[in-house]
């Protein structure tokens, strides 16, 4: 215990000593909570718009201002044809045409339909997709309007054909903020990467010095030297996680709606993995480059794999079997449910089970390979 | 005298390559060991494997009575070791640095305000006791080394190239500390690239490819390969 104490003391010393180090390890994870949380948005706004209105009537011209209106699209003029238009997508200056044909309006009032052409920037499929969406929005509330001053001037208020209105009212992130998804992400990556990276160099540090070799003469056990290690970044990375919750309500008004100290149980208990992680790698490495490239690896493997970007349900079947082997997944599911649905531990424990056995596994594992002799 | 180190066909092999290559040795309680050889001739390997910190691949080593394929822990508790490479931390400062390895060591609060201040003393680095161990002079980073390798008080210290990198007057400074732990009756098992050096010890060992070629006294070996100085000796022993 005291040699622990002492080792514990030791690595603060080393670590408060670099003034650069606070920084990295508080001042960062700030800065990239607030540029990552207000750029990694998949909220869809101020989608670029061009519209070729070949009818050039009255009923055409609503249409071009009520997307004009809107505030998902950002019109950026009008083109004589679709080649010029298209011409425009293809410099960027735009996303979207809005393609209105000639008799669009004849055909509406003899025919009751009319097409219209929406061209689409597939590059970025998932923004198309959602603009077309919108789009399909703003036409039919245009729609709904004309149907009803129509038939005001027959003198009759019942609509004739029957109509089913999608009204569609999204619990716990009701104002469908991608923010109030990706924000607790941030924090759970955050911790992630401090926590791993940190153990990792710290101890291949000491190896490239040969300072390792100096603990391992002395009589340090080997878990005392692995607890030794683990037990600072721990302290780190709760604080971190606390500069983190801090961060997320100050500046995007994200307060957790669970309990705090279920928040923090399950954290510790995951840091178990990244932290065994952290030293893992560092019995691996030979030098700092080489932990590093290790840990980016995971951290990235992880990152992409955990639903942080792309919903896991999006993933094919094989891929999402792969993920039940990461243990960010889990505790992604953990922050996002506690910070948003304020899940308690009835309702995480599932993860509680996957998150400890990856922490008792790989701490397992790396204190087999971090033997106190060398090779 | 009674032995204290008891070395057996000790080997060790990297793959193919035999580092270490069955040598056996005995040291005496109280005698300064001088472990002689050029670079890659398996001085570190043979240090290492001594200190537990490098399983052999065969052979056999006690060290104070101590197996050490068996109680390597106990050896541990009972050894100093300087490795060749500065062992204390640049971003500690002196005082640190002491307190570190000794609560390491498992002494008391008490011995180490003690120890603190009786090393300083004794190394005149009471004013350097704050500054960061970086900032000191090779020779006397080199001291300060070797005197918290000593602060559990072990009964044999392995000191594995102490002196390379270092001034003459700093040089003769360390070995002046190395005759006073043999006068107290340590023991001391060093390597070196000087040779004037190997003259101040005990006993000497030549290795060459991994083998002990030579194992004498300075003034045995001197006789026997007709030289006056150990230089002549070493030069005359690897050819």
């Amino acid at each position: 215990m005291q040699r622990i104490k002492y080792l514990v003391q030791k690595e603060f010393r080393q670590i408060f000593r670099e003034k650069a180090n606070l920084g990295i390890i508080f001042l960062m994870p700030f800065v990239q909570l607030l540029i990552l949380g207000f750029a990694i948005t998949t909220d869809i706004k101020n989608i670029k718009l061009i519209i070729v209105d070949k009818d050039r009537t009255s009923l055409s011209q609503q249409v071009v201002e009520s997307f004009y209106s809107s505030d998902i699209f950002h019109f950026q003029g009008l083109a004589s044809s679709e080649k010029e238009a298209i011409l425009q997508m293809d410099r960027g200056r735009s996303q979207t045409i809005l393609v209105i044909p000639y008799n669009f309006k004849r055909s509406l009032e003899t025919n009751n339909q009319a097409n219209v052409q929406l061209i689409l920037d597939g590059v970025d499929g998932n923004s198309a997709g959602i603009a077309a969406g919108y789009a399909s929005q703003i036409l039919n509330t245009l729609q709904q309007k004309w149907i009803v001053s129509k038939l005001a001037k027959t003198g009759n208020t019942k609509i004739p054909v029957h109509q089913i209105i999608l009204e569609p009212r999204m619990l716990y992130n009701s104002s469908l903020e991608g923010k109030r998804n990706i924000v607790p992400g941030i924090v759970a990556m955050l911790v992630t990467m401090i926590t791993l990276f940190l153990t990792a160099i710290n101890v291949v540090k000491e190896k490239e010095r040969g300072t390792l070799e100096q603990l391992m003469v002395t009589p340090l056990k080997g878990y005392e030297i692995i607890i030794g290690k683990m037990i600072p970044f721990a302290i780190l990375g709760f604080a971190l996680l606390n500069v983190g919750i801090l961060a997320a309500g100050v500046f995007f008004g994200i307060w957790i709606s669970g309990h705090l100290l279920t928040l923090y149980l399950l954290s510790i208990i995951y840091m178990g993995t990244t932290l065994g992680l952290g030293i893992l790698i560092s019995t691996l490495a030979n030098n700092q480059q080489q932990a590093m490239l290790m840990a980016w690896f995971f951290s990235i493997f992880s990152l992409l794999l955990s639903g942080f970007f792309v919903p896991i349900e999006n993933m094919p079947d094989v891929i999402q079997l792969i993920t039940y082997l990461n243990p960010l997944r889990y505790y992604l599911e953990v922050v996002r449910g506690i910070f948003l649905k304020g899940s308690g531990l009835f309702d995480l424990w599932p993860e509680l089970l996957a998150m400890t056995t990856f922490g008792v596994l790989i701490i397992s594992l790396a204190s087999v390979r971090f033997q106190k002799r060398l090779k | 005298m009674s032995n204290i180190v008891e070395v057996v066909n000790l080997t060790r092999s990297f793959g193919d390559f035999k580092a270490v290559d069955t040598i056996s040795f005995t040291v005496k309680r109280g005698e300064i060991f001088g472990f002689l050889g050029a670079n890659g001739a398996g001085k570190t390997t043979t240090i290492r494997m001594l200190c537990g910190l490098l399983l052999p691949s065969s052979g056999q080593a006690n060290i104070m009575g101590y197996n050490l394929y068996t109680d390597y822990e106990k050896i541990k508790a009972t050894i100093g070791y300087m490795s060749q490479k500065f062992s204390l931390y640049n971003d500690l400062t002196v005082r640190e640095n002491i307190e570190f390895y000794g609560g390491v060591y498992g002494l008391t609060r008490k011995q180490i305000k003690e120890k603190t201040k009786e090393l300083l003393e004794s190394l005149n680095l009471e004013k350097q006791a704050n500054t960061l161990t970086a900032a000191l002079p090779l020779g006397w980073k080199q001291r300060l080394a070797l005197s918290t390798s000593l602060l559990h008080n072990p009964e044999i210290i392995f000191l594995d190239e102490p002196t390379s990198g270092i001034d003459p007057v700093s040089r003769r400074n360390f070995w002046l500390i190395i005759y006073k732990l043999a006068e107290q009756g340590k023991t001391v098992f060093v390597t070196t690239h000087y040779m004037n050096e190997a003259e101040y010890c005990n006993t000497v060992s030549i290795m060459k490819d991994g083998k002990i070629i030579a194992l004498d006294s300075p003034a045995r070996l001197k006789s026997t390969y007709k030289a006056d100085k150990m230089q002549d000796v070493f030069m005359r022993a690897i050819v």
